[in-house]
């Protein structure tokens, strides 16, 4: 594929934890320890290595599923990728805008209407579709059938019911490049069909899209190619079916 | 940074919006509670200790309500970042997005609280209310220096949980120590050096100079010395900052 639009390019990428500013986490400790001797301060200087040389390229109509065990990288790379974090070292060249979404069950302001927080969250992801915002807000709220609780605070809302309310507000329009962590958790069974539907409808439409999931139906379903991630490495990036093996494999040993 | 203002505005709408809904007592309160505070000291000060100096409720006003803007904010956005973990882990809205809509946040409900003032002058000293057009000349190194304050501690509280009490126990001393409730003048010249190194005093005093003596060298002087401040505190802010916000996301 290699006549396709490159959208990411990720380049040696590290990221590691910085161990030292936890292990003194207080002005009073800072102040004591150094009151108990001033010029014997140690810092602890190791890292913990969170990803470590990931090579990735994505390009225009990729729908890379990311699989790995809890903790192996999959969400750090993804906010890497969306800018949260800064890597240690390496670069990312991003060509699109990036709409990622991690917690579905985000809450914004507890005291405000499911109506203006799916304004507000409209107003967050969809900058680059600034006069079209009335109409997300609008046909969102329809789609996710909250009916007369749109007008209620979400606080009064159950998590099904805010999962509703976000994934509706973020499957309104496509995005260059797509990604989803774990996002259906959590939206009850009718309604994760309904939505499921609008997803897909939403990856066809978008650029590329990184589907993070546990459930190897989900990644079969939307995925065209599977990338495996282990202790913060890129073990594996092709076949979804080789990609399982693989997985499997590894998880086998670790048992 | 047309999109980040218009984020930062739409974020300040949201949180003005969900404090005061339903509740118009939370509205007057942001009145109230500056003039509470006024009218406990001013009894305090005036009528009990028999301060003798000009006009001293003005006077008073004049230091306490952006003293009370300094505090409020600082302390408001202290544990900030770790408040809104939530937010800064999970959606697209930049960490100094966040922490300048607190302040803004509190701005306004700064500029509500100068109402008294406005008020103070039209009754009291109805031939000087012009003096406070020219107010806004020492609220811009102000906000500068709230703001500046706000990302310093902030930043330093994310690896540093105990900031915040830190913070209010400093603010309950810096009170007694910063010229508000008593005029720079009253202090002996041995002591003097207190507030010459006491930014919240260079900030504040512009604005005591113009309720007191109204426009002329003394306010312009103390004006250049307030925004001299500010710049440095910025100065500081913005090291700090960089140096901090590559930890801000794994503490946050």
């Amino acid at each position: 594929m290699p006549d396709k639009k490159l959208l990411i390019d990720i380049q040696d990428l590290n990221l590691a934890f910085p161990l030292r500013l936890i292990t003194s986490s207080s002005v009073r400790d800072v102040f004591i320890s150094t009151l108990a001797g001033p010029f014997s301060k140690k810092y602890n200087r190791s890292t913990f290595p969170v990803l470590q040389n990931i090579n990735l390229q994505i390009r225009e109509g990729d729908r890379i599923g990311l699989i790995g065990v809890n903790g192996a990288g999959k969400s750090t790379l993804c906010r890497c990728l969306s800018g949260f974090y800064q890597p240690g070292s390496g670069r990312i060249i991003r060509n699109g805008q990036i709409r990622a979404l991690f917690e579905p069950a985000l809450g914004l302001y507890p005291e405000l209407s499911g109506r203006e927080n799916a304004r507000i969250l409209a107003e967050i992801y969809y900058q680059q579709y600034r006069n079209d915002i009335e109409a997300i807000v609008k046909e969102s709220l329809e789609f996710s059938e909250l009916k007369d609780f749109i007008d209620a605070p979400i606080k009064t809302y159950s998590k099904g019911m805010l999962v509703r309310l976000t994934l509706s507000v973020l499957s309104a329009r496509p995005a260059d490049i797509l990604i989803l962590d774990e996002v259906f958790d959590g939206a009850d069974e009718f309604f994760r069909e309904k939505l499921s539907a609008r997803v897909r409808k939403l990856i066809d439409q978008s650029g590329a899209v990184i589907f993070v999931s546990h459930y190897e139906a989900q990644i079969y379903e939307v995925s065209n190619r599977a990338v495996v991630m282990g202790e913060g490495k890129i073990i594996y990036d092709g076949d979804i079916t080789a990609a399982y093996a693989l997985y499997r494999a590894l998880k086998g040993e670790l048992n | 940074m047309n999109n980040t203002l218009r984020l930062l505005f739409t974020l300040t709408a949201a949180n003005l919006k969900s404090r005061y809904r339903n509740t118009f007592y939370g509205f007057l309160w942001v009145i109230l509670n500056p003039i509470l505070i006024f009218a406990v000291q001013a009894y305090a000060f005036k009528i009990i200790f028999k301060i003798q100096y000009m006009n001293y409720t003005t006077f008073l006003l004049s230091g306490l309500l952006p003293w009370l803007f300094i505090v409020q904010s600082v302390e408001m956005c202290t544990s900030l970042f770790v408040n809104y973990a939530n937010f800064i882990r999970n959606l697209p809205v930049g960490p100094l997005v966040l922490l300048f809509t607190q302040v803004l946040d509190n701005f306004i409900n700064f500029l509500f609280s100068f109402f008294i003032l406005v008020v103070v002058f039209f009754f009291r000293e109805p031939e000087h209310f012009r003096i406070l057009f020219l107010m806004p000349l020492a609220i811009i190194p102000l906000v500068v220096a709230v703001g500046s304050l706000c990302l310093i501690f902030s930043s330093i509280n994310v690896v540093l949980r105990d900031l915040k009490f830190v913070t209010s126990f400093l603010f309950s001393l810096l009170f007694y120590l910063t010229p508000i409730f008593y005029p720079p003048q009253f202090i002996p010249a041995e002591f003097q050096i207190l507030v010459t190194v006491n930014p919240f005093y260079h900030v504040i005093h512009p604005f005591q100079i113009l309720t007191m003596q109204g426009w002329g060298t003394d306010y312009l002087s103390a004006l250049g010395i307030s925004f001299a401040v500010s710049a440095v505190l910025a100065a500081v802010a913005y090291t700090v900052w960089n140096k901090m916000k590559g930890y801000l996301i794994f503490y946050a």
